[in-house]
């Protein structure tokens, strides 16, 4: 049989509980879902822990942060989160608008947190393999931005 | 071979003077308000050792610096060059530039930052986002030299011996 799985935002504030807690949500700790973040919330967490806005040891951060690099690099199907790097690749596909000459993309600006302008750029949907987690995790995204 | 990794203003210079200059005729790079002595010799030393077929290191920025022009883009850029040339660049780099990316290799590097230095008594913060060009530094093997232009980052004790 066939399991088909969902595919979703790993939100900033899922990380944070991560570190904290040492636990992922339900739907990715039963294979339900991938959980799709960006590399910049990961890194802010580094940010937290400095900034004492973290409830965690440094040990068991390190430890925490070195379980999700294996959950991350395992087998696709297998793994419950992925988090996007922001290579060159990546960087030049969702840096540019190409559709009429070339301009920066209209959603990155400087009103915008740096790492909100990362998370943007790693999970842009592209209409291609690039973004192969598909748009409704980009929604997510965007839906993120918006204050709460 | 010492790799030579740049900050946002320092790669928006060397961008400019890239395309100002023909690498190829052995036209190298200038010294400017940004660019001094010491980091000039050591860049000319990578791109001229490259064009006779030796490899002694590599200039590097984050991608996330291209990101930071890009955001601030009029105001860094200042007419210095175009949206397409920035495209081209990032698109296909000089062969001794590397983009490097933001990954987990930061993570640790950056938990090795402080969170604060003391400039002139006073406390400021190393913001994350700045730090995230020390962090590309300390990611790598050494030697390697760190170009940076913010004076709060120069005050980072573990980085004061590698900066040019």
């Amino acid at each position: 049989m066939v399991r088909k799985l969902n595919y979703r935002f790993f939100h900033p504030y899922e990380i944070k509980d991560y570190f904290e807690k040492g636990k992922l949500k339900d739907d990715l700790e039963n294979w339900k879902s991938i959980g799709f973040g960006s590399i910049s919330d990961l890194l802010n967490i580094c940010e937290e822990y400095k900034k004492l806005n973290l409830n965690v040891e440094k040990s068991i951060l390190i430890k925490r942060f070195e379980e999700l690099e294996i959950e991350q690099n395992g087998q696709l199907l297998d793994g419950k989160i992925h988090i996007v790097d922001l290579d060159q690749e990546k960087l030049f596909n969702s840096l540019f608008d190409k559709t009429d000459g070339i301009k920066i993309w209209e959603e990155i600006n400087q009103n915008q947190q740096p790492k909100e302008s990362i998370r943007l750029l790693t999970l842009k949907f592209i209409d291609d393999i690039s973004s192969w987690w598909g748009e409704d995790v980009y929604q997510e995204v965007l839906n993120s931005l918006i204050p709460r | 071979m010492v790799d030579i990794i740049l900050d946002t203003n320092y790669l928006a210079e060397l961008i400019t003077q890239y395309y100002q200059t023909n690498h190829l005729e052995n036209d190298y790079f200038r010294e400017s308000s940004l660019f001094q002595d010491s980091l000039i010799r050591e860049l000319n030393n990578i791109v001229r050792n490259y064009n006779n077929g030796f490899l002694t290191g590599l200039i590097i920025a984050s991608s996330y610096a291209f990101v930071e022009i890009a955001r601030k883009f009029d105001g860094i850029v200042k007419d210095r060059f175009t949206i397409e040339k920035f495209a081209a660049f990032i698109e296909q780099p000089p062969s001794w530039f590397f983009i490097s990316s933001v990954d987990y290799s930061l993570f640790q590097p950056l938990l090795d930052i402080p969170g604060y230095v003391v400039l002139n008594g006073e406390i400021k913060p190393i913001e994350w986002a700045d730090a995230l060009h020390i962090a590309t530094a300390l990611s790598r093997d050494k030697p390697w030299l760190l170009a940076i232009s913010d004076r709060r980052m120069k005050e980072i004790k573990i980085i004061k011996d590698f900066l040019i």
